[in-house]
């Protein structure tokens, strides 16, 4: 049997009992067991390395209780013994059944509308409604994340969604409108109103007995959802009873404002007659607009058409044709101004932005509450940071995102909403600190800045971290230190992901700490910088010595020891260095190998070294050139010798001399 | 390492006193006045102590003769010769005294042998000992030099140990500057570099 990993003090995962059964989307499933005999069956999920769970909702939902959703009952970060490699483990009490849906594109036996009733919707209510009170979207509510209730009278129990990102794995079917234009990573984290859609689908695709959208395409599923709205799409000319319409009415509503609530729901569940709004269909133009060989009658189909085909839509909205239609077929002439004299400006806004930029632009004015839309990429503005976050390692990414900002087509968009909400002031005060880090390219800023600073409880990316995860700055240095204990790579221990992790992380960090980092990469003033930084964190977290990491420093600096002149002074450092690395203290290494005064004072001694040197080396020159031992010097010297004999003796006599003459007086 | 430096410091101004000094510039106007203002006082002297003068003249013939012999500019013969001279002359002019003050007691002063013997051997060791002194100096100097190249090798052995080879760097350019001949056409043609038009004209 493979050894247990733990979770917490409580759990005990399996690796060697594989539940396939019940994985979620990008995570497997084993076997687990509580420290209580006699529980329920346990199972964990072991999550893939690229997204990260939904912890933030963590702690408010561990209290959830006798509720019909697989919520986590603990969570860890360990070393997976199969891979060796750190992954998110959550725990969860296994379901009393078999998945509704097998898969997404399965086939089962319709269900009937009562049972639907009885074992869905009413057992599913309380959990909507307790995830309403605590602020907390489900996002991931569809018939392959259902489970049947333990016997056939038991209701259904909601799967887990907090194993990915909001929506990221809801098949397109179950999104609205909005999330389904944007690209899985750019869908909002949404609310109780994407959840109400998502279970007028999810009773659709019951009814149905699976996909009721089988065999068309993504696109084809958007168009259709524009075109007829969602009701039609979903339900189409299915037979319902009027029963069944009206919770399938007011939920697939595609007008957020006009779509069931929890209370609408509660009103039907209670057996009261309601009559659901009908979301209007977009409003046709007199005249249909050719785009790609296809009529488009109405702005939000041609805008979504035309972010399918970007070479050929921004030839079009560089023509004169589009204007002119938009002037001319469009009911709403002050909306037909507007747009028109949109279109007109593309001419000069040619000459300082892209085409991507200026379409984008466009298609916004086109239909206001699609997302934010370039070629491959589309986000709600809301989602860009955790689209960027993703998608960082795909191309382009980092250069979408960086024009998204720059060109500030997230606050054209919350110009052209119809209504305001709350929450676009605190979405402005994002974008601009988003702005304000992407113009600055160093180290600590940048696109891997606006990664960390706007996705709270993203690991760090950094290759580095490949076999671990660094989800918060307490386990960055632990984490480094265990690098370096395994033998440090040649890598630097600090990269751009690591300095804007930091940065985005500790925000006491001082601008001292990331300028340093300035220098030339792999220069030993980089290398300082780097162990400024993790000084300042190891000063910050308080955390405890790290001799390995110290090492691997004291490894890549060795040209700043290198660089004193005095042999001496080089030794007396590298042992002071040694010593200040076995203690692990990475600010008393930092002020040895970043002490300017020393460098100064060890620069003019070496000047005056080889001033000295210079000195000596012309004096031997002219010794050697008889400078002391030439005719002339020695006729000097011997005649001042001469003299000072001479005078010696001289005194002497005068002295004898004036003695004699006056013992004989 | 400082300590050696003074050390060198000390010792490298030693050698530097011992090379060439300036020559220093005479005032005319200075001397002679001097001069004068000599000659006025020291003729009444000789008025008065004729006979004394009369004696030291004739017992200083050698040092008179030092001058003429002695080219250099310091005089050092001439010093030497003068000073065990007037030694020499000392006894026979305390003599002169010890009788009077009179031409005869000059005389009779001067025709005592002894008296020129002493005064004139004086001069002649004075003679002797600048003559023997240069190859004294020559050897003392030959050692002064081993010591003092000994010396600076080894401060200059210290400082490579401490600072390395690099510290040579300067002495070797000085070095090779100092071999290296005059030539200001040379200088043009070896180290100006190939001219880059694009750089000077800002394109």
């Amino acid at each position: 049997m493979s050894s247990m990993v733990s979770v917490g003090q409580r759990f005990q995962v399996d690796p060697g009992a594989r539940l396939a059964q019940l994985d979620s989307p990008g995570c497997e499933a084993y076997a687990a067991e509580g420290s209580e005999p006699g529980g329920a069956p346990l199972f964990a999920l072991v999550c893939g390395p690229e997204l990260p769970p939904r912890l933030d909702y963590f702690t408010s939902l561990a209290r959830i209780e006798k509720l019909p959703l697989l919520a986590p009952l603990a969570w860890t970060v360990a070393a997976w013994p199969t891979l060796g490699k750190e992954r998110y483990i959550l725990v969860f009490e296994q379901p009393g059944g078999a998945r509704v849906l097998p898969a997404p594109d399965a086939k089962i036996k319709p269900l009937r509308e009562e049972d639907i009733f009885r074992k869905v919707v009413r057992p599913l209510f309380p959990v909507l409604e307790d995830l309403s009170v605590r602020s907390i979207p489900h996002r991931a509510i569809r018939a392959d994340n259902l489970f049947y209730g333990g016997d056939a009278n038991a209701g259904a129990v909601l799967g887990e969604c907090f194993s990915a990102p909001a929506g990221y794995h809801q098949p397109l079917i179950y999104e609205t409108l909005e999330n389904a234009m944007a690209s899985r990573a750019g869908r909002a984290m949404g609310e109780l109103s994407d959840d109400l859609y998502a279970l007028g689908v999810l009773l659709a695709v019951l009814l149905a007995g699976g996909n009721p959208c089988a065999g068309m395409t993504d696109e084809q599923i958007i168009a259709a959802k524009i075109e007829k709205g969602s009701y039609a799409t979903l339900i189409g000319n299915s037979r319902t009873s009027l029963a069944m319409m009206e919770p399938l009415r007011g939920l697939l509503c595609d007008d957020p404002d006009s779509r069931w609530r929890i209370a609408d729901l509660q009103l039907w569940l209670d057996g009261r007659k309601l009559t659901p709004q009908q979301a209007p269909l977009p409003t046709k133009t007199a005249r249909a607009f050719e785009f790609a060989g296809r009529p488009y009658q109405d702005l939000r189909s041609l805008a979504f058409a035309m972010s399918r085909n970007w070479a050929e839509a921004t030839k079009v909205i560089k023509g004169q044709e589009l204007a002119k239609w938009v002037k001319r077929s469009l009911p709403d002439k002050e909306l037909a101004g507007e747009l028109y004299n949109r279109l007109a400006a593309v001419q000069i806004a040619s000459q300082r932005s892209s085409n991507h930029e200026i379409l984008a632009n466009v298609l916004i004015a086109f239909d206001p509450p699609a997302p934010i839309r370039f070629p491959d990429f589309a986000s709600v503005p809301e989602a860009l940071g955790q689209a960027l976050a993703i998608d960082f390692r795909k191309p382009n990414t980092v250069e979408i995102f960086t024009s998204i900002i720059t060109a500030r087509l997230p606050n054209f968009w919350l110009e052209a909403q119809a209504h305001t909400r709350s929450e676009f002031v605190q979405l402005k005060k994002t974008l601009e600190m988003a702005a304000f880090n992407l113009q600055r390219t160093g180290w600590g800023f940048g696109a891997e800045r606006c990664v960390y600073e706007y996705n709270q409880g993203w690991p760090c990316r950094s290759p580095l971290f490949d076999s671990f995860i660094v989800a918060d700055i307490d386990r960055l240095l632990p984490a480094l230190e265990r690098i370096a204990a395994a033998g440090p790579p040649e890598a630097e221990p600090v990269d751009r992901h690591i300095a804007a992790f930091c940065a985005a992380r500790l925000k006491r960090i001082p601008e001292r700490a990331l300028t340093a980092l300035g220098g030339a990469q792999e220069s030993s003033e980089h290398r300082i910088g780097m162990l400024r930084l993790l000084a300042t964190v190891q000063h910050l977290t308080a955390s405890p010595p790290l001799p390995a990491l110290a090492r691997w420093f004291v490894r890549l600096l060795s040209p700043v020891v290198e660089s004193f002149h005095s042999r001496p002074y080089r030794q007396d450092l590298a042992l002071q260095i040694q010593n200040a690395a076995e203690k692990g203290d990475l600010t008393l290494l930092l002020t040895l190998v970043d002490n300017i005064a020393d460098k100064q004072t060890d620069e003019q001694d070496y000047a005056q070294a080889r001033t000295l040197y210079a000195k000596g080396a012309r004096e031997i020159r002219w010794l050697e050139a008889g400078g002391l031992t030439n005719a002339r010097q020695v006729a000097r010297g011997s005649g001042q010798a001469t003299v000072l004999l001479s005078a010696v003796l001289a005194g002497t006599t005068l002295v004898i001399l004036t003695l004699l003459y006056v013992s004989t007086m | 390492m400082a300590a050696a430096k003074q050390d060198a410091a000390k010792q490298g101004g030693a050698a530097q006193r011992g090379g060439p000094q300036p020559a220093r510039r005479r005032r005319p106007g200075k001397n002679a006045s001097a001069r004068l203002v000599f000659g006025v006082l020291a003729l009444p002297l000789v008025g008065v102590l004729f006979p004394t003068c009369l004696v030291l003249g004739a017992g200083m013939v050698p040092t008179a003769l030092a001058f003429l012999f002695d080219r250099g500019r310091e005089k050092y013969l001439v010093l030497s010769v003068a000073m065990l001279n007037f030694c020499g002359i000392l006894p026979a002019v305390a003599e002169l005294w010890a009788r009077g003050q009179s031409i005869s007691s000059a005389a009779a002063t001067l025709a005592d042998p002894l008296a020129w013997v002493i005064a004139y051997g004086a001069a002649a060791l004075g003679w002797l000992l600048h003559m023997g002194m240069p190859p004294i100096v020559s050897v003392y100097y030959e050692q002064l030099t081993k010591t003092r190249i000994r010396q600076l090798a080894q401060q200059q052995k210290t400082l490579v140990e401490i600072w390395g080879e690099d510290v040579k760097l300067e002495a070797k350019s000085e070095a090779a500057a100092a071999e290296r001949p005059k030539d200001k056409s040379s200088r043009s043609e070896a180290s100006s570099p190939q001219l880059d038009k694009a750089s000077v004209l800002g394109l």
